[in-house]
């Protein structure tokens, strides 16, 4: 991909994230709320249990998010890798990854990767699979993403545009997502992206533990 | 007004039938009708803050809008319609309100599809325009600058090289730690970033951007005839030396210092 199709692959994400950014502004559509009484949690009891590949969706714990999409990655040590879903068509940058084509979930971030124990990952609604034909490319590009490396061909154009100057936009958009994520997973979930999470065909963590 | 009408003719019932529903066309009338204007008109009222008259006059009908809202949410009969249903129907205290407000937040993604799709279909609307204020007046070619492009000079280098630690002296604390973190690609939001600023992360960004803006003047006055492209290079070439300069400066001469600490536990995103 050359310089002028990375523009205008920015280009294309900046119109999404002006779009977006408006549509989040104060409506009084969206009201403050009282927390839900613990005993009145959602019943996750009826779920599959997690495996790698599936969509789950988490509840938010905040009343101004919606509610979070992860893909699963392959467990490690008990825990689980979670790829949030970005709520934009488009990759912000390399980190980022277009896995489907139809809304509303499109793109992982992969710079976004959280490590959850396995009773989170109970806790979350069975919400689809990613299709087969997507795991190798999301492998390919789990692998790519701890190497250094330039980004290879094949995940070019499905990857977003590099970020460079301090003053891109895409650097509130990164925060604004992490703390977004942060709310509905935890802060100690983070993983930085630099861990690896091999996308292979594991069925269950090693071993379960309770938070 | 629990259970009763909220808006419109819109009970916490209609939801509940909507829910055990498994489409909105599969809903009683009365529930159909009721929940179809609300969406129609939450919808337009979306449309309508994006504040672009083009747009607002090509919003579709309430049936339509109510059609895309299901598809576009995944709310048919499909496994994931059914999770979103569930969030919509336990959040918070279980509410009309909270079902309603559930609701405006998925609607948000819903019209920034149909945005996408009118966009593509009519590529002259006003949204390029705006684009320049939300990147604060940046082009893409500022963003993205061309790696074939002629390097900096000699000249210029130097100059940077001479200003470097003047710079930095005259930096607060907060303008030290914002450098430090963007340079190591460190988000504004992470708890050690914040503790080492003392600010939040609004103040945190605000600090950072006239910061930039103000070497960027710098770059201006002293080689006022380089192109865009040139220039930015030029402004990131100063944060990176500047940003060497306070790691060499507050993790060597005063580890102490508050600036240094930022460069704890180094992560990326």
């Amino acid at each position: 991909m050359n310089t002028d199709q990375k523009r205008k692959q920015l280009e294309g994400w900046l119109r999404d994230y002006t779009v977006w950014r408006r549509l989040g502004a104060e409506s009084g559509e969206v009201a403050e709320e009282k927390d839900a009484d613990r005993s009145d949690a959602p019943d996750f009891s009826g779920e599959p249990a997690p495996e790698t590949g599936q969509i789950r969706l988490w509840p938010s714990t905040d009343f101004r998010d919606p509610p979070l999409y992860g893909l699963l990655a392959a467990p490690e040590y008990g825990s689980w890798g979670v790829l949030p879903f970005s709520p934009l068509a488009l990759p912000a940058t390399p980190k980022e990854l277009k896995v489907m084509e139809a809304p509303p979930l499109q793109v992982v971030q992969g710079w976004n990767l959280r490590r959850i124990s396995a009773v989170q990952a109970r806790n979350s609604w069975c919400a689809g699979r990613l299709p087969e034909s997507e795991s190798f490319k999301l492998e390919m590009f789990l692998a790519w993403m701890n190497s250094g490396e330039a980004v290879p061909a094949l995940l070019a154009d499905h990857a977003g545009p590099p970020l460079a100057h301090p003053l891109d936009p895409r650097h509130e958009y990164l925060e604004d997502e992490r703390e977004r994520t942060d709310r509905t997973l935890g802060a100690s979930t983070a993983s930085g992206g630099q861990q690896s999470a091999p996308f292979s065909k594991a069925a269950e963590p090693e071993n379960d533990y309770e938070v | 007004m629990e259970n009763g009408l909220k808006e419109s003719g819109v009970t916490l019932e209609d939801w509940r039938a909507w829910h055990e529903a498994c489409a909105l066309d599969l809903a009683p009338e009365g529930v159909r009708c009721a929940l179809t204007g609300f969406l129609g008109r939450r919808f337009a009222g979306a449309v309508r803050r994006l504040g672009q008259g083009g747009l607002a006059h090509r919003t579709p009908g309430d049936k339509d809008c109510a059609h895309l809202f299901e598809t576009w949410c995944c709310l048919h009969q499909r496994r994931e319609g059914k999770r979103y249903k569930d969030w919509l129907m336990t959040r918070g205290d279980r509410s009309q309100g909270a079902v309603e407000s559930g609701v405006s937040l998925l609607l948000r993604k819903v019209v920034l599809e149909w945005v996408r799709m009118e966009f593509n279909r009519q590529p002259v609307l006003s949204l390029d325009a705006s684009l320049t204020a939300e990147t604060g007046g940046l082009t893409l070619e500022d963003l993205l600058p061309d790696p074939d492009e002629k390097e900096l000079s000699f000249e210029e280098r130097r100059w940077v090289n001479e200003r470097v630690e003047g710079w930095v002296a005259a930096m607060t604390r907060v303008e030290r730690v914002a450098v430090a973190a963007r340079r190591e690609d460190r988000s504004f939001v992470e708890p050690g970033v914040l503790r080492a600023a003392g600010v939040g992360k609004s103040a945190l960004h605000n600090h950072f951007r006239a910061w930039i803006r103000s070497r960027a003047e710098d770059v201006k006055a002293r080689f006022p005839d380089l192109p865009p492209s040139e220039s930015t290079a030029l402004a990131l070439l100063i944060l990176e030396e500047c940003a060497r300069k306070i790691f060499l400066t507050f993790s060597v001469e005063v580890p102490e210092a508050p600036g240094c600490r930022v460069m704890e536990n180094q992560d990326e995103h």
